[in-house]
Formats: C-alpha cells, structure tokens, sequence
C-alpha cells in the first residue's frame, strides 16, 4: 500500500474531473435561468468556479506527485522543513488578490439584486411567510397600490408596502405553497418568519433570501419566461412544460428542523398579466365564496 | 447492537458525524408515554488518528460499510407486516372537565394533562386498565380482524367466509336499509384495502411524527406542539360541514370532503401545514386513512366504555358483537354525512356594493355577537381575554382571539357559516342551528337568515378595524389615554429635591 494512497487520491480526482464534465449532460446541473439578472449571477458562478477548480486541480496533483515520489522506505530519514518567506507571501497573497477581485466583480450585480433603492417601481407586490414547514403567499387585492405616485413618493410607498406585509388586510388573498406572477412584471416579495430562520429561494431566478424572525425583508425578480397560463372556461392552471422538463420550485434554502425537505413550492409564471388576473380573480371568488357552488 | 426491523421501533433517526456514530429510536410503552434510546458507538476520533495504520484498516471499512447500510436501511414504505395497533391504555375522556382556566400546561406534558384531567370536576372518564383480561383479549382479537395492521389496513373483516365477516355484514345490512343509505354512498367513501394501503405508507411518511401509529395525537412531536395534534380515535373532529340535521340527529362525522380540504389547505394559527403540493391521489389515499383510524379508535372506545360502564347493553352481550356492530354502525355513518349536500348557507340578504348596508349589518353583527348569539360568554372581550376551556379530548383549548386575522377553519364566509350553524362539536363550541322559520322559533332564540349574515359581516371585519365602522372601532380597539409619566418620587434617582 505504500503508492496505493496515490493511487487513490489519483483515481478520486479523475473521477470528480469527469462527473464534472458529463454532470451538465445528465441534467446535474443548475437548473434553468429564466431571471433578468440570472445570467450575470451565473457568470460570478462561473468565474469563482473556474478558481476553484484551478486550485483544486493544481493542489491535487501536487499531493498525488508528492506521494508517489516519497513513499516511506527503509533507512530513509524523513526531512522537515519551516519558514520560507517567499513562499508564504505567494500563498498569501495570490488568494486574497482573488478574493479581492471577486469582492469588486460582484458588487454591482449585488447593488442590482438586494438594494431597496435600486429596485424597480413593482408591478406587483406578495407578502411571503414562511413556517415549519410551509410557505404562505398573500396577494393585495389591488397589487399596484405599492407603486410610488405624484401624491405618494417612493419612500412613503415603500412604508406602507412594508406594513401592508406586517399587518394582512381583510381582501387580501391567501394561498399556500405557490407563488404565481407574469412574465415580465417586476415583483416585490417581502419575506417574513412565524418561527425559526428559513430561507426563501427561487433556484430558477437565482434569488435566495434568509427570513429572519421578527424582520420583514424585501427581494425583487422578473421572470422572462413563463411556464403556465390559467384557463378561464375550466378555471384550471395549464402548464406549459416542454416534457421531461422539471417543474420550477421555491425552497427553503436554511435547515429548519426535521421536515425542511418537505418545504417546497410552485412557482408559476403565467404568460401574460391578464392569465394571472382571470387566475387571481378565481381564487378570489374562492375565498369570498358564500355558497357551495361558487367554492368550486 | 442495531435494531433495523425491530417491530416495536416506531422510528428512529441515524445521526452521524465525525466523531460518534449513534441510532436513536423511540417507542411508545404501555402508558403510551414515549420512551427514546440511543444506542452510539463513539471512537470515531481514534479511527481517523489510526487511519494509516494498517492493524485498524478493517474497523475503517467495516465503519464506511455499516454507515451505508444504516443510512440506506431505514426508507421502507410500509409499516413491518407482524406490527400490530397497540391496544389503547390512556384513559378514555368521554367529556372533559368543566372548568375555566388561564394558562396553558407547559410544553412536553401532553399525557399528563389529559391523565390529569380525568379526575377534575366534571370530568367523565374511564380507566381501560380496569378491563377484564378476557374482554381485552375479545376485543383485541375483534379489532384485528376487522381493521387489519398499520401494513394492511381494512375497515370491515377480509375474509368473507369468517364468522366476524358473516355477523358484521348482518349488522351492516340491517342498519343500512334502517338509515336508507346507498351502496354508491359507501363506496364513495373509497375505504377499499388498496387505498388504504397506500394511505398507510403515506400517513407513516407525513403524519404519523405528530399524529401517531394509531391515530392518537401522541407521535413523537406531538407533546411539543400546541395546540395538540389530533386524537383520531374519538371519532370527532372540529370543522365540518356536515348537514346540520344529521349533526341534529347525533351523526356528527366529518364529510370526506371536510378531512380532504384540511389537508389541501392546512390549518392556520395551528402546526398542520397545508399539504396541497401532494397530488390529489395521495390526498385521497391519506383522507381514507384517515377515516380508518378514526373508525378504528372509535370502535375501541365506545366498546371499552360500553364493557366498564354499561355491560348490560352491550350489543347481544357480549365485546365482540358490540364492537362488530359499531363498526358497521360508524362506517354507515361516515358514509351518510359524505353523502348528504353539506349544509347551505341562506342567500346572502343585501348588495355587495352598498357600504352603508355593509356598515349597518356589521353593527347589528355585534349586538347579536353580545346578545342572542351569546359568542360573548365564551369569546370575552372579543377572545382577546377568554379563558381556557377543557374539549372533549380533555385538552385545553382557547376560544379564539376573533381580533386576529387568523381563520383555523377556513377563511371563507360558507366556512364560517358551517362553523356557527353546526358549532365546533368536540371542543363545545355551541350549535345555532337551523335558520328560525316562524317568528316563534326567532323569539324562541333561532336565528335568521340576516341575522346569521350579520353575525358573519361582523365576525370578518372584527380582526380588521378598518373595515369596522368608526364608533365600532373605537368601542372595541379604544386606546387608552396616554398613562401619566411616572411621579419623580419614584426612588430610582435618590435626588433629595
């Protein structure tokens, strides 16, 4: 066994290099980007995983070199050796010259994503809460009311957005565990926790915030792409699904006790904001219902 | 040192990290209180620091190989097949104490609550211990063989050439033709085997952590959460929308539609979480499941109660028979309640857009909420000061907080409709009943059909005092004057003037 660790540490490495190169072909890879800003978050993806596995590659085969080229054998003493100056330097300061760089390549697309004062004027607005284990949405029933107007500024808007998010009103609608909004609406979700952190993600829109008890924080996203649309005359949601292709999810992103696989949801992006108003519009006359017939 | 398929294991957790390696599992005894093991081998740290010798190299892969087998080992779709319901040994609350309380027990002590409500006043209980052994046996026996095990539920005995078979289907057809009840009615209630497996696999997977193996609200979760999770085996549950006459005529089983909508939609302002990304067919496995363990635990009650207290009538005399014929008793029942149109709601009296009428119906809604309704006596200072009152479960309860915005049984008007025309039955929450049809009845305390719409306009804009005229609002949410600073004298300076 005295080669066989490198040997080992060989056939480890050749294997993560391959389930890297044919991961994308089996469809083990991200899922897909249907968000304004989800190409420029994938690009930081892609250069930081470029570094790493760079450095992942270069380090590994040093390591395998190094085992194959002094196994222990008889007689021969083991050399120490400490303290070489240069040497430290260099792998100190090439990694904090990258983690430099990648501090000022992300940032504008940072600035972009989470700073309230860079977010579009919503076209829609959803209040999120999230529990062990589910997701509950609540809809305004007028969703451009949170839009700065020439009485109401922009800050004042986004006062009463946030309260509106704390303290639910009586025509707001309610759903759990699906998300629904249309193709190229600039939605302002605030996301709330009745309990323990979670954390709200759209893998498809490359979002993820963490809820954190007693905050009221709010996200943006545009999706350009739809993948439903709601038919009025079966009052049923149609998917539009290429096949084999997988449905898109929210997820809770934090390990939140012992059932946070089980909190997912739907997220659906409707064709056109008229779906979403008919769909809107069918579980209002739901929750309004006074008779069994219009519950249906 | 590992139990895998041990069948008195009711679930268990592999946990490992890098320095133990440990099981841990619970079951539940005879008291029905849940006892946790942990079996944990430790030296893991000793294992990595000897990771190049070459003498422990077989303890390396030996422990690489035992992690596989226990991590991939426990997902099993269905219960063992030798595992059996276990017989019932908590005390059987047939009505609980009547008295108010203001908090609430602590947290962990759900069985100890309801054994200690048992001998509080007005309290109607009944301890299953004190059941003959030869009894416990009879039923015991019955019980298999009309509901099965947890891996191959069934809801009237299987085997058609038995005797139990021969005597519940005699039960069953008498008392089908006596309640007029179709063959489509029982059938639509889908208890078939087939389902009720699947049911089985899917309750062991989402339910049973708080709910229980036998339905009785006591998995392990379940002491930690409040309020409880549901005790199946009485039979009762809260938000149905049953017909009123049937609930009238003491048939107060949920519809299978009702038990359906809980999971689709869950219960806010509780711990059940909506279960509507499940697909339908799951759904429907889950309600028949449902609906077994309740007809199971139910037949169990009544016939341990009916043996301690009342043996004389017993059906024919004896256990078996008894239980036999409530199970076809119950069955039938559920089937008339999922058949029957739920109750309808009287035609909604005013125009949807006229504020003012809404305003005026509001108020009227609060004098009937204070007055004839009676809510008030219950429901003090609007629930914001209601004590805690015992159901029929012998848990504490509250009656809500009607200024939250929090619906546990649906937000819908028809919801509510149910809830104050049918009442909540198993935590007492009274009936009002049918819609008064001659003014006697209306003065005799029935209420009509505007007056319910009152009460219901008043009932969805009290959590919002927005949508509550002004001097309403400020009767109930009046904030009170500004308090006075506190005095200087107050010793905290120590200043002497």
């Amino acid at each position: 066994m005295q080669k066989g660790w490198s040997i080992l540490f060989g056939v480890v490495l050749l294997a993560s290099l391959l389930v890297w190169f044919i991961a994308p072909l089996l469809g083990w890879w991200l899922p897909e980007s249907v968000s304004s800003y989800g190409g420029e978050v994938d690009a930081l993806f892609f250069i930081i995983l470029g570094f790493t596995a760079f450095f992942f590659v270069l380090t590994q085969v040093f390591l395998i070199w190094a085992m194959w080229r002094y196994p222990a054998r008889e007689g021969a003493k083991a050399y120490y050796t400490h303290g070489n100056n240069r040497l430290e330097m260099v792998w100190t300061l090439v990694p904090g010259l990258i983690l430099v760089f990648i501090a000022f390549a992300q940032i504008g697309v940072w600035e972009r994503m989470k700073y309230i004062s860079r977010m579009p004027t919503p076209d829609l607005t959803v209040a999120v809460l999230g529990r062990q284990w589910e997701w509950r949405m609540r809809y305004p029933a007028d969703s451009t009311r949170f839009q700065p107007s020439e009485s109401d500024t922009s800050a004042q808007a986004l006062r009463q957005a946030r309260l509106w998010a704390e303290i639910p009103e009586a025509d707001d609608l309610h759903v759990a565990n699906e998300l629904h909004v249309w193709k190229g609406a600039n939605v302002r979700v605030w996301v709330r926790t009745q309990d323990v952190l979670h954390s709200f993600s759209l893998p498809n829109l490359r979002i993820k915030q963490d809820t954190l008890p007693g905050k009221t924080i709010p996200l943006w996203f545009r999706a350009e792409k739809a993948n439903c649309r709601f038919d009025v005359g079966s009052k049923q949601l149609v998917e539009l699904k290429a096949p084999g292709e997988r449905a898109w999810e929210i997820a809770c992103q934090e390990l939140c006790g012992g059932r946070h696989y089980a909190m997912r949801g739907k997220f659906y992006v409707h064709e056109s904001e008229e779906s979403f108003r008919n769909w809107l519009g069918h579980i209002r006359a739901q929750q309004t219902s006074r008779t069994v017939a219009q519950a249906n | 040192m590992f139990r895998l398929l041990d069948p008195s294991v009711r679930g268990s957790y592999n946990i490992w990290n890098t320095t133990t390696l440990f099981r841990a599992s619970w079951s539940h005894d005879e008291s029905g209180s849940v006892a946790l093991e942990r079996t944990s081998r430790t030296g893991g740290e000793r294992v990595s620091n000897c990771l190049f010798g070459p003498v422990n190299r077989t303890v390396v892969l030996a422990g690489l190989c035992l992690t596989g087998l226990l991590t991939g080992c426990s997902t099993a779709p269905s219960y063992p097949v030798e595992l059996r319901y276990p017989a019932r040994s908590d005390v059987l609350i047939r009505q609980g104490p009547s008295l108010e309380v203001r908090h609430l027990p602590p947290p962990g002590k759900l069985g100890e609550t309801i054994a200690a409500a048992a001998s509080l006043e007005g309290a109607r209980a009944y301890d299953p211990a004190k059941l003959s052994d030869a009894d416990r046996e009879e039923l015991s026996a019955t019980l298999v063989e009309v509901f099965g095990t947890p891996a191959l539920p069934t809801v009237k005995p299987a085997d058609a050439k038995s005797e139990a078979f021969k005597l519940f289907d005699d039960y069953f057809k008498e008392m089908k033709e006596q309640l007029d009840i179709s063959d489509e009615a029982v059938t639509a209630l889908r208890l078939e085997p087939e389902t009720l497996q699947r049911g089985s696999e899917l309750y062991r997977k989402h339910c049973l952590h708080c709910h229980g193996l036998a339905g009785d609200g006591r998995g392990p979760t379940a002491p930690w959460v409040s309020p409880h999770p549901r005790d199946y085996r009485k039979g009762e549950f809260k938000y149905i929308s049953t017909h009123i006459e049937l609930i009238e005529q003491n048939n107060k089983k949920p519809r299978r539609a009702d038990l359906l909508l809980v999971l689709e939609k869950g219960l806010e302002g509780t711990s059940m979480p909506a279960f509507n990304l499940l697909p339908q067919e799951e759904r429907d496995a889950l309600a028949s499941y449902v609906i077994h363990l309740s007809l199971r635990g139910q037949v169990e009650f009544d016939t341990i109660e009916m043996a301690l207290v009342n043996r004389d009538e017993l059906t024919d005399g004896s256990v078996r028979k008894h239980a036999l014929s409530t199970a076809a008793r119950l069955l039938l029942q559920y089937a008339q309640a999922s058949a029957r149109e739920p109750t309808p709601p009287p035609p909604y009296p005013y125009k949807d857009a006229d504020k003012g009428e809404l305003a005026a119906s509001i108020e009227r809604g609060h004098q009937l909420f204070l007055g004839k309704g009676g809510c008030i006596s219950c429901h003090s200072d609007y629930g914001r000061q209601a004590a805690l009152r015992y159901d029929n479960w012998g848990t504490l309860v509250k009656p809500r907080d009607l200024t939250q915005p929090i619906y546990r049984g649906g937000r819908r008007p028809l919801d509510l409709y149910w809830r104050l025309a049918g009442g909540i039955v198993p935590s007492n929450m009274p009936a009002l009943g049918k819609i008064a049809e001659s003014e006697d009845e209306q003065k005799a305390g029935k209420m009509t059909a505007s007056e319910y719409w009152d009460l219901l306009n008043f009932l969805q804009a009290l959590p919002y005092p927005a949508m509550m005229p002004t001097e309403l609002r400020d009767k109930i949410y009046r904030v009170d004057e500004p308090r006075a600073a506190p005095g200087k004298s107050v010793a905290l300076s120590g200043s002497q003037e």
